[in-house]
């Protein structure tokens, strides 16, 4: 196809984009950052992991998009006595019929709030990122389909770690983006405080429907992608395993393992995903570059020795984006 | 009957030569039987044989035990009047005071035709006892006694010995010394080869470096004449043409344009007095380029050849006005 009629169409289809960042503008203050990569997550068909620490509005972003949209939303508190059938349901004995049935759990939503994940042990995490990668659900001897869109908005925040059951990496790896939240610019905040104490809650409406997403979804594919763009991809992706055929010797004994080719996939759909919500038909550098920190950084795990030196995964990304060459 | 009394003769002679022809004997002694504690145990065990008789080489560990063996020297052989003498040698220390007794010590030996054979030589002591080949001798026992060394607790507590003054050696001082030269000589030679090198690469940037945008214009009048976009290559010629322009932004402003999007280079450039005038015109030039390497965009032949004309634009608004070279001058 043209890309002139592929601009058009992704033009047309991505309307909706603009509508929905307005209406979550109306809770949310700033944080455009974190609400464009909900979006990307929504739109890639891929699960969120969001860390900040506590009170930066993690819960209402999530909760705000899920009321923006006409879709059903559930929120699960994990908590450490929480059961994986409280999760995904369970059977329960009919007395009157004398016979087992179907309670279906919590997961069975457009979109999960899974609040605090890592505070739940970890036959609760594997549950819940079992049906985020199968789409299905098995009680007993029924298998049941996940309503699409399923999206998975899971919530961390990265002290009080004590008592918590941190993700295992190859667990985390199934979360599409790792979003960091920070904390709010002081007019940012000014407006946050003003909005809080006064008599007015702003209320938000649904104003898209599940279709949306999937037509979207749909026509993400025909973003299209070159093959410059793709060798870029996968050059930083091959940076972070062998740092040293880049240029990057320094990186060798600061990176314990590379990203995995998931972190490809998803670097690439991310990027399409960033090029529709900016509302163009194919991918540029800068699509990839904004979404490669929250694509990489749970895929990249440094070493001992790197944490010595308090050199974190993002700084490790950092340094590929500076070495690798923009096509 | 005389023909049977020939035989019988015969056979006792035989058996006579067999009889009383193999004479063995073993001894086993010290070299004294008193001994301080520590003290190094002469043990000596000797055995005379006739020339017919095979010794196997006896294992007297297991028969020491209790004593320590500080050396095993290897054993001697000598022959003479068709006898063999044969002498093993051990250095023992006791380290405990008290009388001691090492037990007969077991010799084997073959007589005879019958060798000795691998099966043999491999054999312990208790195989070696019930193979019907084997004869064996025993050394007589050895006793000796083990003293304390005497204290007398009277006299005065004495020092610690000084410590042994080595002679002086001539030969290992001038061994010393050749390693010492050796590694003075290496040193100095590494030092000169690196001064060597260093200077060779300081005499070639001073002949290769050229003013960042010498090498642009130079390298886009390359461009020009290789006719990329004319012969249907629109997205290398494109490609080249930015990683031209992005290559004097590294070299003029020192940011790793190569490394940036677009938006970063601006974004970079936005902050620099001597890009502002070339700004938009840098933006569009980027921008364009975008388009046709990563969208597929196909531009008229018109963009094509402005594009080379824009991308010389903005290296000669942005050139350095004065230029120095080091020390050869540069054609330009």
């Amino acid at each position: 196809m043209d890309i002139t009629l592929i601009n058009e169409k992704i033009k047309k289809e991505s309307a909706f984009i603009d509508i929905l960042i307005q209406e979550i503008s109306k809770v949310i203050v700033g944080q455009k950052d974190m609400v464009e990569k909900l979006i990307v997550g929504l739109l890639g068909n891929g699960h969120i992991l969001l860390e900040g620490v506590p009170g930066l509005a993690k819960t209402l972003a999530i909760k705000t998009l899920a009321s923006s949209m006409k879709a059903k939303f559930q929120r699960i508190q994990f908590t450490p006595d929480l059961l994986p059938a409280d999760l995904i349901g369970t059977m329960i004995y009919n007395q009157k019929e004398g016979d087992f049935k179907i309670k279906k759990g919590p997961i069975f939503a457009n979109f999960i709030l899974a609040d605090e994940i890592n505070r739940a042990p970890a036959k609760v995490q594997s549950a819940l990122l079992e049906a985020m990668q199968e789409k299905q659900i098995t009680i007993g001897d029924k298998t049941f389909k996940l309503e699409e869109p399923f999206l998975v908005l899971a919530t961390q925040n990265p002290i009080e770690q004590e008592g918590t059951y941190p993700l295992p990496e190859a667990q985390v790896d199934r979360f599409m983006l790792k979003v960091k939240i920070t904390y709010p610019s002081k007019n940012e905040e000014l407006n946050i405080l003003r909005q809080n104490i006064s008599a007015e809650i702003p209320q938000i409406n649904p104003v898209i429907k599940a279709e949306d997403i999937l037509n979207a979804r749909k026509v993400l594919h025909e973003v299209y992608t070159d093959e410059k763009i793709e060798k870029y991809i996968l050059d930083i992706v091959f940076a972070s395993r062998n740092p040293k055929e880049y240029g990057l010797d320094n990186l060798t004994n600061l990176i314990s393992y590379g990203a995995s080719p998931r972190a490809s996939i998803n670097l690439a759909l991310g990027a399409r995903a960033m090029a529709f919500i900016k509302r163009r038909g194919y991918v540029i550098p800068e699509d990839v570059r904004g979404v490669c920190q929250d694509v990489l950084r749970h895929r990249i795990a440094v070493t001992y020795e790197a944490e010595a030196e308090e050199i974190t995964s993002e700084n490790v990304i950092e340094e590929i984006l500076n070495k690798v060459e923009v096509p | 009957m005389k023909k049977n009394l020939i035989l019988f003769f015969m056979v006792i002679t035989s058996f006579s030569s067999q009889l009383f022809g193999q004479t063995i004997s073993a001894e086993a002694k010290v070299d004294s039987l008193q001994y301080l504690i520590g003290d190094y145990i002469k043990f000596n065990i000797t055995a005379e044989y006739s020339n017919d008789i095979k010794l196997i080489k006896p294992n007297i560990i297991d028969s020491l035990k209790g004593l320590e063996i500080i050396e095993t020297k290897s054993p001697q052989l000598t022959e003479e009047n068709n006898k063999s003498k044969f002498n093993f040698s051990f250095v023992l220390a006791k380290y405990d005071s008290g009388n001691v007794t090492i037990p007969p010590i077991n010799l084997f030996y073959l007589i005879g035709n019958d060798s000795l054979d691998k099966k043999i030589l491999n054999s312990t002591s208790s195989e070696l006892l019930n193979n019907p080949k084997v004869r064996m001798i025993t050394t007589n026992p050895v006793s000796f006694r083990v003293n304390l060394v005497q204290v007398d607790p009277q006299k005065d507590i004495k020092d610690v010995k000084d410590p042994i003054k080595i002679p002086f050696d001539l030969k290992e001082l001038l061994i010393i010394i050749l390693i010492g030269l050796i590694i003075i000589g290496a040193l100095i030679y590494l030092y000169l080869r690196y001064k060597k090198k260093r200077k060779g690469i300081v005499e070639d940037k001073n002949i290769i470096k050229l003013p960042p945008h010498i090498t642009a214009l130079n390298n886009l009048r390359k461009l020009r004449e290789e006719g990329l976009w004319q012969q249907g290559k629109i997205k290398e010629y494109h490609s080249r043409i930015t990683e031209i322009i992005r290559n004097y932004f590294e070299e003029r402003f020192d940011l790793p344009a190569l490394e940036m999007t677009t938006d970063e280079t601006i974004k970079k450039l936005r902050g620099k007095r001597e890009t502002e005038i070339v700004l938009d015109l840098t933006q569009s030039f980027l921008s364009n380029a975008d388009l046709v390497k990563f969208a597929k965009y196909v531009p008229l032949k018109s963009l094509n050849e402005e594009m080379m004309s824009q991308a010389e634009e903005i290296v000669n608004k942005t050139k350095m006005t004065t230029v120095t070279t080091n020390k050869e001058e540069v054609n330009v």
